[in-house]
């Protein structure tokens, strides 16, 4: 009985030869792209578009890290711009100090982002629901405007950031492929963490949380470990963004930057490993479409953006996989 | 020494104490019954030995160990297993990531951050074991949210036994089975016996004498009897508080009227056909019901009986066949327009709103569809269930299984219906509870309701009923009046699993 079910039914993971025999040389033929996009948009001076390509790589990488908790973790975190922005001024306040060493900078610029998730989940993981959208929410606030009263460090204005020093010259290209580089091992990470224990725990308790303690998982540690590494990921892509503009604002950490990010997952399909690739690539590509075209870009954006979720409950990935079975 | 010792356990919720200073005991090995009335307290005894919430007075000792504060995941890692009431599963996952979650969580836990689970043979092969236990091993792919409700109380059990706990508390794992599910059951829980020590809250009395060591009955909250299971059977006091008297059943006999061909037809289905997805439940069913009858969909489990219902209220819309309902056809129309017509469902699971209020959730439908000069509003519910009057501002979740059973009921009649449909309306319930809700059924009938009743108590209700619609794969094998039903035992046993001497046969 055993024998048979492990060797004549569909194993979890089966992917149909259909989709190998499209997905082989699309993922070649994607990756090529993306390693020589640098030299190509430079070769066809389309120089704009390795830099919007940079930003897109940095809010994927944002957006990765919040759905770890909205999607895996079925938390409605509605404050993540603060980690995002806490690592971007780590970056401008030390350059501001003069401390510009990338081994140091960057590590104390994701621990400062772990650092605050800890504190921020360990009180509002103990509230459920609408509680805890509105505790992180509180939370986000307060620290923006602690920083916005920062007048040293430029107030309301924002923050000159400089590049730090990695002891070769960091330009636009070489920025490129450090997020690249960055945004696939974080990935890679995020990709073995959800398939691994710890996610499918993760899971479990947002699934069915009476069913899942029963079984002896403990909610808070899972849930609090959950929102540290999501944080600290975010805090990081805050970072790259901070290299990438050379220029921090407490806009970073608005309100409007956590929808920003909650956005991006939802358009890809809250909860799906890909969901923020196509979320971000999509809402980056609409936006650099529409506006080209006319002044009031936003609201096509959002009219395109409203069609979306109306056909896609399950964003753009849902969408995607139902179609490729 | 025991195996679990609670020791004058208390629990208030509110102002309404459900639990007072309990205490039993269950041995190693044995499996111990607590039986009682609805809103006993069982489920609450049985969450606070899982530690769901903390006790307002008395002490837990498991294995020797006070518990009494710890929290129920570490109960659950000491080897306290539990089953739920209401089936409660990971729908997404599969059968087998069910399983893999418990034998994960007894072998490390959750702290695993880089190798993939399924990359993890021990665990699979593990939870492929107690699929093959339960009798899933063919299963093992789907997802939990599409079995049947009998092969989701069986998963239930697998994943209970895949914590190898020392302890299981399980509730009502019988509740919804077919008869012959439940013989499993039995088996099952017989085969543990010896290995694991078992605390077994149950309302099928069969199941309970067949499989106890010992016996505990709760009565409002308080160990009324516990000991052997024949000393328990034949204590009076437990007879009047539970069991029932034997002669009172005859009570809901007043043989109903045969079918009355000159009535009226209020709900004409013909030739209805319906499906999930691709695969279709309903082939073509053909029933009537006429005004003033009261007229049952009978059959085993997955024959189609609520896909039935849910299509004639619109929630699932069907394939192809016509409803017509005082004369109208509203096959295809949503639910809250099949609703305004005057068709009042009661579902299976009674799904009240937990956050309101009785009287909430009564104010909340109230309407007036039928425009009866006397029509129904909260007070009346009051009046025909004066055990929700007590209850009047405690919130639904608060309620036991027979109290939301009967706002269930109160609810639908509220809308002041045409036709009152209720699905599984005595499932779960205590025998005096049962009948409870037959007489009201009964007397609403009487009072000139029109009802169609899904219920697998086949005896009993063929005694309140006019006519009968049998359910076999989808279709309508077998329909008559309750005199051709109860003269007709090869029926039974050929299409309702029921057979001459179980609990539901016919004398």
């Amino acid at each position: 009985m055993r024998h048979l079910s492990v060797s004549s039914v569909r194993r979890p993971g089966w992917v149909s030869p259909r989709v190998l025999w499209i997905r082989g040389p699309a993922v070649a033929v994607g990756a090529a792209v993306l390693l020589l996009f640098p030299y190509l948009s430079e070769a066809l001076d389309l120089g704009y578009y390795q830099s919007l390509v940079t930003r897109a790589f940095i809010l994927v990488l944002a957006a990765a890290g919040l759905n770890l908790v909205l999607g895996y973790g079925g938390l409605v975190s509605f404050g993540h711009a603060t980690y995002y922005g806490l690592g971007a001024y780590t970056v401008a306040v030390l350059g501001r100090e003069g401390v510009r060493q990338a081994w140091l900078v960057w590590p104390a610029a994701v621990l400062v982002a772990a650092a605050v998730a800890f504190l921020v989940g360990a009180v509002c993981l103990r509230t459920r629901g609408l509680y805890f959208i509105m505790i992180t929410l509180a939370f986000a606030q307060m620290v923006y405007y602690g920083v916005v009263s920062f007048k040293q460090y430029g107030g309301q204005d924002g923050l000159r950031a400089p590049r730090t020093d990695f002891g070769f010259s960091l330009g636009e290209r070489e920025l490129y492929y450090l997020s690249l580089v960055v945004l696939a091992v974080c990935l890679w990470v995020l990709w073995r963490l959800v398939h691994a224990r710890f996610g499918r725990a993760l899971q479990a308790l947002r699934d069915n949380e009476a069913r899942a303690v029963a079984v002896g998982f403990p909610v808070y540690p899972v849930q609090l470990l959950a929102f540290v590494l999501s944080g600290a990921i975010t805090g990081l892509a805050g970072v790259l963004m901070a290299h990438h503009t050379q220029y921090v604002s407490p806009s970073m950490l608005s309100w409007q930057q956590s929808g920003h990010l909650m956005f991006m997952v939802i358009l890809g399909g809250v909860g799906t490993f890909w969901g923020p690739v196509l979320g971000v690539a999509a809402l980056v590509a609409l936006e650099e479409l529409f506006h080209a075209a006319t002044v009031h870009w936003q609201l096509f954006v959002g009219l395109v953006l409203l069609g979306v979720v109306l056909a896609a409950p399950r964003g753009l990935a849902g969408f995607l996989e139902g179609k490729l079975r | 020494m025991s195996l679990l010792k609670v020791e004058g356990l208390s629990k208030r919720f509110g102002g309404v104490v459900a639990v007072w200073r309990c205490s039993l005991e269950v041995r190693p090995g044995e499996v111990h019954a607590l039986i009682g009335p609805n809103g006993a307290g069982k489920t609450t005894l049985t969450n606070l030995v899982a530690g769901v919430f903390p006790p307002d007075e008395g002490r837990i000792v498991f294995c020797g160990q006070d518990v009494t504060s710890l929290p129920a995941h570490r109960r659950a890692l000491l080897g306290i297993a539990r089953t739920f009431q209401v089936t409660n599963l990971f729908p997404h996952d599969t059968v087998r990531g069910n399983l893999q979650l418990v034998v994960q969580a007894r072998k490390g836990g959750a702290f695993g951050f880089w190798r993939p689970v399924e990359a993890d043979l021990e665990l699979r092969e593990e939870a492929e074991r107690y699929a093959a236990r339960v009798g899933l091993g063919g299963r093992l792919d789907v997802p939990a949210a599409s079995l049947s409700h009998g092969e989701r109380r069986q998963l239930e059990v697998g994943m209970a036994l895949a914590s190898e706990p020392r302890l299981l508390l399980l509730d009502e794992p019988t509740a919804g089975m077919s008869a012959e599910e439940s013989r499993r059951m039995v088996d099952l829980l017989r085969s543990l016996r010896g290995d694991v020590g078992i605390l077994l809250v149950e309302h099928d009395m069969d199941v309970v004498f067949r499989v106890a060591d010992r016996v505990t009955v709760l009565v409002d909250g308080r160990v009324l009897a516990s000991g052997l299971p024949e000393e328990v059977r034949s204590n009076p006091e437990v007879h009047r508080a539970y069991l029932g008297e034997r002669r009172r059943r005859g009570e809901v006999t007043a043989e109903a009227p045969g079918g009355n061909g000159h009535r009226e037809v209020l709900l004409r289905v013909e030739g209805l056909q319906a499906a999930y997805g691709t695969s279709q439940v309903l082939f073509g069913v053909d029933l009537e019901v006429r005004q003033g009858q009261l007229v049952t969909l009978l059959g085993r489990n997955g024959m189609g009986k609520t896909t039935t219902v849910s299509a004639v209220m619109g929630l699932l819309p069907p394939k192809a066949g016509r409803v017509v309902f005082r004369g109208e056809e509203i096959q295809g129309k949503p639910p809250e327009q099949v609703a305004a017509r005057g068709v009042a469902l009661v579902p299976e699971g009674r799904q009240i709103f937990p956050n309101l209020t009785v009287r909430e959730n009564l104010v909340a439908f109230q309407a007036h569809r039928n425009r009866s000069p006397d029509p129904w509003d909260p007070d009346r519910v009051a009046e025909l269930f004066p055990r929700l009057k007590a209850r009047w501002n405690q919130l639904g979740s608060q309620l036991s299984g027979g109290e939301q059973q009967m706002l269930a009921i109160g609810r639908a009649l509220v809308t002041n219906p045409h036709l009152l449909i209720l699905d599984e309306a005595t499932e779960g319930l205590a025998p005096l509870v049962r009948e409870e809700i037959w007489r009201s059924l009964q007397r609403l009938n009487q009072q000139g309701l029109t009802v169609l009743l899904i219920d697998k108590y086949v005896e009993q209700v063929s005694r309140l009923a006019h006519y009968h619609y049998i359910l076999e794969r989808g279709r309508v094998v077998w329909s008559g009046s309750s005199r051709a039903l109860r003269e007709d035992p090869g029926l039974w046993e050929r299409y309702l699993s029921v057979r001459v001497g179980d609990e539901g046969a016919p004398p």
